[in-house]
């Protein structure tokens, strides 16, 4: 249920509804680049006639999710709801607050819930320290797995031909300038995780920042997501930070083994 | 493409310029791609009440018949937004990413940001950004207090406007006679034993928001707790969202709170103005 990617299913290509499908493509068209595209722009980047993209558009303005100037289109708040809706109805994203909330209180660090969405690591659930700028990820954040420690734990659950084929398609970006960019390191790092039960990262993504994440089972023995913890490396040492996480963080996903 | 897609003309139809506001039947037959938006109402329909759903219930929530909805739900599926156990679907992760577009496009949560996080900086508290959608206020940007943890609202969540201070002060900024048609006719759930449910109570509370320039709404949504809202307005003075901050009632009067926090809100939503 969590930990997928799209499968071939035995659906018959005449079943499948095409103007569902190319609607996605138009709603990730926009981004931080591009807030705001015309038809034909849109057209372009998703391989649309321009009249095609214009009314895909023109639909999504009608539902409430995108808006015009006339000109320009760019999405609405209304399409928030969509996540909402996964967030509401999927019971392990609620399920974890109360344990991420003792985790939070216990380390007075912000936790994360997080799984893996094809070669992605979603973070769906969040609770915050106090602290003046908030550490980890807003729940609906999505990074390439290989950027933070959690996906690379959850990569770590994965058969290791799986994870080199992984390591095979990715282009790895550095974060920032201390952050691994040799495939091989990566795969023997994700392999070390395996091993010990838990992943500690520094700088890899964030400057400053280290990471330490546990993958969470359920009572199947199936991997449904990560649990993790976003500090600061100038508070306390590499090996207090393990001391001090990994036994918090190994306590709750034993706990929530039975819960989800 | 579909029936409607194959049968649509292939010359340009309504001018663009015709379709800025999102009401209903403003969109021509033709220009409407009915995959799309009822592919949409579909992912919709899955919430808290209806966590999993078979094709025939997705049928009687949509109005689809139970054929369409099942091949609706089998593209959705094999697009990864859904996964099936048996005969029952259920949305899967990636369904954030299709909302997640908004907030990686728009540029006004990033513009808020900072100045959340210097709200914080001054009073310590948590600090939200909202903005209208119909008549719910949906969190657009948050900022975690410096004093306690906090869960709060996640981003995207959405609360009745009434409910919420940030909803009073944006409500203000609507036409009188529009905002008296909908409280009449809304259904008003009591969250608490405070919650006010009368309509005319309810306007005096929104009046009385635009007459001081903030919004002030105890116990509305949760017992206990105290909002306070300021309106966040671009440089033509129109009301595009509202920054607030929700506190425990019980550790400060009401003077007390307004004097440590509107300031605060205010000098953040006056350098907004020329920004947003």
């Amino acid at each position: 249920m969590i930990d997928q990617s799209p499968v071939d299913l035995d659906i018959q290509k005449r079943d499948l509804i095409e103007g569902l499908m190319k609607g996605f493509d138009v709603i990730t068209a926009f981004d931080s680049d591009s807030p705001q595209l015309s038809a034909s722009e849109v057209a372009e980047r998703v391989g649309l006639t321009r009249s095609a993209a214009r009314r895909y558009l023109l639909t999504l303005v009608h539902t409430g999710m995108a808006a015009s100037d006339g000109k320009k289109f760019w999405l609405m708040p209304r399409l928030l709801n969509l996540g909402q809706s996964y967030l509401e109805s999927a019971r392990v994203p609620r399920a974890v607050v109360p344990f991420l909330q003792r985790l939070t209180q216990q380390l007075q660090e912000s936790t994360n819930f997080s799984l893996l969405d094809g070669d992605e690591i979603v973070y769906v659930t969040r609770v915050t320290a106090a602290q003046l700028v908030n550490a980890g990820f807003e729940p609906g954040t999505r990074l390439p797995a290989y950027t933070t420690t959690a996906g690379r734990v959850l990569l770590g659950m994965r058969e290791d031909a799986e994870i080199q084929a992984y390591l095979e398609r990715v282009n790895l970006i550095p974060h920032t300038h201390m952050a691994m960019t040799d495939k091989a390191a990566l795969f023997q790092e994700i392999l070390t995780m395996r091993r010990q039960g838990y992943g500690i990262t520094e700088n890899q993504f964030e400057m400053g920042m280290r990471g330490i994440a546990i993958a969470v089972k359920n009572r199947n023995g199936r991997v449904i997501g990560a649990l993790s913890v976003t500090s600061n490396i100038a508070a306390c040492s590499r090996e207090e930070a393990i001391a001090r996480g990994v036994p918090a963080l190994q306590t709750t996903a034993n706990t929530l083994m039975m819960w989800v | 493409m579909n029936e409607r897609d194959k049968n649509a003309p292939a010359e340009e139809s309504s001018e663009v310029g015709e379709v800025g506001e999102p009401t209903e039947g403003g969109l021509s037959r033709r220009d409407w791609i009915a995959g799309l938006e009822k592919g949409l109402l579909i992912l919709e329909a899955f919430d808290f009440d209806n966590q999993r759903m078979t094709s025939a219930q997705v049928a009687a929530r949509t109005g689809l018949s139970r054929t369409a909805a099942r091949r609706y739900l089998l593209t959705l599926e094999h697009l990864g937004y859904l996964h099936s156990e048996g005969k029952t679907f259920a949305l899967t992760p990636r369904v954030l990413k299709v909302g997640w577009s908004y907030f990686d496009s728009a540029p006004l949560p990033r513009i808020l940001q900072p100045f959340l996080q210097q709200i914080t900086g001054q009073t310590g508290e948590a600090v939200y950004a909202s903005v209208l959608d119909g008549w719910d206020l949906v969190f657009i940007a948050r900022n975690g207090a410096t004093r306690v943890m906090t869960t709060g609202f996640v981003l995207g969540a959405r609360v009745p406007a009434q409910l919420a201070s940030p909803g009073i002060v944006m409500l203000s900024a609507l036409p009188e006679q529009q905002v008296r048609d909908w409280l009449a006719t809304c259904a008003m759930t009591p969250f608490t034993p405070h919650t006010i449910t009368d309509p005319d109570q309810l306007y005096a509370l929104i009046a009385q928001a635009r007459q001081l320039g903030y919004a002030v709404v105890e116990q509305q949504l949760q017992t206990g707790v105290r909002g306070i809202a300021v309106p966040l307005k671009n440089r033509h003075a129109k009301v595009i969202g509202a920054l607030s901050l929700s506190l425990p009632m019980a550790a400060e009067a009401r003077e007390q709170t307004l004097a440590r926090i509107l300031p605060a809100l205010q000098q953040a939503a006056n350098a907004l103005i020329n920004l947003v």
